[in-house]
């Protein structure tokens, strides 16, 4: 690496393969985090699911197979409950952050502001009652500075995970817009399913991705299910789109010199 | 004195750029007591006049016998931090909260006040995301 970088070797690699593909698949940090925040899930579940004495699986079982405790006409309502937990839990979004806090300020930088909800996904096999069809969030108002951290809690490949167009074919789709506008979303799936890329991500790994690209699910065809957590996180001072700061968005790492700017700004009126 | 209630308080002119019914805002108020089980009190309605607080100043000399008060959004705040500041104070001193129905953050503390001054700032110096190029045919 040149000296006359501002970053550093692996910084810059990561930075250029992000550029490139619009997404990264990474380690997360501190592992026992996201072993522990998995025993609250499994824990809260098994209230939820009333699943006490004999009932009882294992956490494996339980999150493998959650399908043979949660039918699919309960699992929104299961998924709420949920969700509902998670977000009245005041060390998710810290955990979260910190898991993966090197390839966050790579990609965003270390001034952040961080969806206030955290999203769960429960995919069970062959249901198709929560599939999330192709799109790109920007088509919906979101700011295309946000970036996605996604987070699985059990290994996730093929369609037991999410696709992803990756960059340079999603510009070209969205280039052409005006040639699909009138699909639907399966028909627009179709069409560019031959280049759509399935993500192989790991428990302990997490992905990165700009919610500008194409993308979605479909039933997960696998035998185990599908948990997964997402975010969204952004530069804590670039542009704003439908989620706006304060009742989606906040920020959660101001630095002192953009605080004594803030305080400046409070003065001066 | 007994407190007895949260006051709405909803605008007539627009809210972070945009322009929301008066009934869709008394809508999310009152969905918002019913869920976080408070009592929500008829709403003051702000001026169309921009930069007037005519009907938030209003409310000050009634704080005592009220909970707090209850903003459809945080971005109804007075638009100067000295007038924040004095709203707070107010609040404070007449035993008070401060909640806002749509972000469902409230002002307990300094360290909330705070964050909710960050965020004002924070969304005063970004800029709303110009999405106009997607709608290029």
């Amino acid at each position: 690496m040149s000296e006359t970088s501002f970053f550093d070797e692996d910084e810059q690699a990561f930075m250029t393969g992000f550029l490139k593909k619009g997404y990264a698949i990474v380690p997360l940090a501190e592992r026992e985090r996201l072993d522990r925040m998995r025993e609250r899930v499994y824990a809260r579940g098994l209230e939820l699911l009333r699943l006490k004495g004999g009932k009882r699986p294992s956490l494996k079982d339980f999150f493998d197979h959650t399908e043979r405790y949660l039918t699919p006409d309960k699992l929104n309502a299961f998924r709420l409950g949920m969700i509902d937990f998670l977000n009245h839990d005041a060390l998710l979004r810290p955990a979260l952050y910190k898991m993966a806090r090197r390839h966050i300020q790579w990609a965003v930088g270390n001034e952040v502001a961080m969806q206030r909800t955290i999203n769960l996904s429960v995919q069970l096999p062959k249901d198709d009652s929560s599939l999330l069809p192709l799109h790109s969030d920007v088509w919906s108002g979101n700011s295309p500075y946000e970036l996605v951290l996604w987070l699985p809690l059990v290994d996730c490949f093929k369609t037991k995970s999410m696709y992803i167009l990756e960059r340079p074919k999603s510009e070209r789709i969205f280039k052409d817009f005006g040639k699909y506008k009138s699909f639907d979303a399966e028909r627009f799936y179709k069409t560019i399913k031959p280049e759509v890329v399935w993500l192989d991500v790991p428990y302990g790994h997490a992905v990165l991705f700009t919610h500008s690209l194409l993308h979605g699910n479909r039933v997960n065809q696998e035998k185990t299910t599908r948990w997964t957590f997402n975010v969204r996180l952004k530069g804590l001072l670039t542009p704003y789109g439908s989620k706006e700061m304060g009742e989606s968005f906040l920020p959660v790492t101001v630095r002192p010199a953009t605080r004594i700017g803030f305080e400046a700004v409070a003065l001066d009126k | 004195m007994k407190k007895n209630g949260w006051r709405g308080y909803v605008s007539s002119r627009e809210i972070n750029g945009q322009l929301i019914p008066q009934r869709v805002q008394n809508l999310v108020l009152r969905t918002y007591a019913e869920k976080s089980g408070i009592r929500y009190l008829l709403s003051a309605t702000e001026y169309h006049i921009p930069g007037s607080f005519m009907m938030l100043e209003s409310l000050y000399a009634g704080l005592r016998g009220l909970e707090g008060l209850l903003f459809y959004s945080m971005y109804q705040l007075p638009e100067t931090a000295a007038a924040r500041r004095e709203l707070y104070a107010a609040l404070r001193k007449a035993g008070c909260g401060l909640r806002f129905a749509l972000e469902e953050l409230e002002v307990e503390t300094a360290a909330d006040a705070r964050l909710i001054e960050d965020a004002l700032v924070c969304r005063a110096l970004s800029k709303k995301a110009d999405l106009s190029i997607l709608a290029r045919p």
